[in-house]
């Protein structure tokens, strides 16, 4: 494991089922109760506890040691991330991305005494199915190989939420978002479409494919 | 694959502006060109003649790919197409590359 | 949307250069026996150089060669954060310059043939 710039290493006994968090915790309660790291609902929808296991960022609580195909692991905090303590990193460049890319709803009519219901099988409803599931749990942007090089680029997570809010018919804001994802070197060119954000996405979701949609219909300034 | 595309692609850049300033030579008449061509005569030049093929090929195989995906084509089958990619990039190499350096060094 | 343009043009340029390329590969290694033998001069491929049709192609090759290289070279400065507007700025001048500089010489190979 990562600690504070070292490697220290704990042999634990985990039942076939376990977790990388359980292993975590049975550490932190047998032998060393400093041992820093975050969680909250233990069943990967919160998105707290993303750490790099031999190399790979991904949820502690979704992760069984027993299907790495190995005795050992490492287990490091999140790249691109500063660490505070441990495995605990700061989240701060993250949503620092993900305000640029303005995530909030800005609905065309305000006022409105119902919110618009959007069918399932309309074009962003069947858009949104597979996009919407986003936890923010960092594991894009780690594994995101333009983070490694580029401290401007978005990231996929941010992108793959302008593009839900771009896509929504019911959305108002549009041109500062737009200019936002068209930038140059923060913006969507910067990704070389290798996919590691997509495969390591505990939600499944395939940012590849949110990014190069709005490649595309910027390039072509038409559907997205 | 960030890295391969970006140092295949800075050495081919490098290759193209050594080629045009040899080929520069010709607007000097043809006995300087072949003076300037002289140099490529030494064996090793032809294996960097099949190192240039290979770097052409790993290039476009995985330019190619991109551009694929980029275009919103094939993200599920992303393994196979990079696959397929290797294999035929691999196999057109060997089909090119072999006949290169037999035709160049085995054939003196 | 120039940025889009680029996308575009490194992606179309790049299909064109792998037809471009090809060609080129089969004519010049494979078809000229001096070159395969490594004994590549003027006298072998003069028949070809001094046709018209062939220098158009050759340097339509030349320039979609040297705009597909260097903006990808300006994408790899791009993927830099560190580097600032006013630096980028520069690059993008001193890589047209490049560009521009090659581009004449390859057309100048040509001209007294």
């Amino acid at each position: 494991m990562q600690r504070g710039g070292g490697a220290v290493s704990y042999s634990v006994v985990l039942a076939p089922r376990m977790t990388v968090l359980d292993a975590l915790f049975i550490v932190q309660r047998t032998i060393d109760s400093t041992l820093a790291f975050r969680c909250a609902c233990r069943v990967g929808m919160c998105g707290t506890c993303a750490v790099r296991i031999n190399g790979r960022p991904g949820l502690a609580c979704r992760t069984r040691p027993s299907e790495l195909g190995r005795p050992a692991m490492d287990v490091a905090p999140l790249a691109h991330l500063p660490v505070i303590r441990d495995l605990v990193v700061s989240m701060e460049p993250f949503f620092a991305q993900w305000k640029r890319a303005r995530p909030r709803f800005r609905p065309k009519q305000p006022e409105a005494a119902a919110t618009a219901a959007i069918p399932p099988d309309s074009e962003f409803g069947l858009l949104a199915a597979g996009k919407r599931d986003c936890i923010t749990c960092g594991v894009c942007f780690a594994a995101c190989g333009v983070r490694t090089t580029s401290g401007e680029y978005l990231g996929p997570a941010a992108v793959n939420r302008a593009l839900l809010r771009i896509a929504d018919p019911r959305e108002s804001g549009g041109p500062e978002r737009l200019a936002v994802l068209n930038e140059e070197r923060g913006g969507v060119w910067r990704c070389h479409t290798t996919f590691d954000c997509t495969e390591m996405c505990p939600k499944g979701i395939d940012l590849t494919d949110s990014i190069a949609r709005l490649k595309r219909g910027l390039a072509a300034r038409g559907r997205l | 694959m960030i890295p391969l595309q970006r140092w295949t692609g800075i050495a081919l850049l490098i290759y193209l502006l050594l080629h045009i300033r040899t080929i520069h030579t010709l607007s000097e008449g043809p006995q300087a060109f072949d003076r300037a061509l002289a140099v490529f005569r030494h064996p090793l030049f032809k294996l960097g003649e099949v190192a240039l093929l290979a770097t052409v090929i790993a290039h476009a195989a995985n330019g190619l790919t991109l551009t694929l995906f980029d275009l919103g084509y094939g993200h599920r089958a992303r393994r196979r197409i990079r696959m397929v990619a290797a294999v035929a990039g691999g196999a057109l190499f060997l089909a090119g590359g072999v006949p290169l350096f037999l035709g160049g060094v085995m054939g003196r | 949307m120039s940025t889009a343009i680029h996308w575009w043009l490194q992606r179309l340029t790049g299909a064109l250069l792998l037809l471009l390329l090809a060609g080129h590969f089969w004519v010049e290694h494979f078809l000229t026996q001096e070159l395969r033998r490594g004994e590549l001069s003027y006298q072998a491929i003069a028949g070809r150089i001094t046709h018209p049709a062939w220098q158009a192609i050759d340097i339509a090759f030349l320039i979609v060669a040297l705009y597909h290289g260097l903006a990808g070279v300006r994408n790899i400065v791009l993927d830099y954060s560190r580097v600032g507007p006013r630096a980028l700025r520069l690059l993008t001048w001193a890589l047209a310059a490049v560009g521009a500089m090659w581009a004449w010489w390859g057309i100048e190979a040509f001209r007294g043939l």
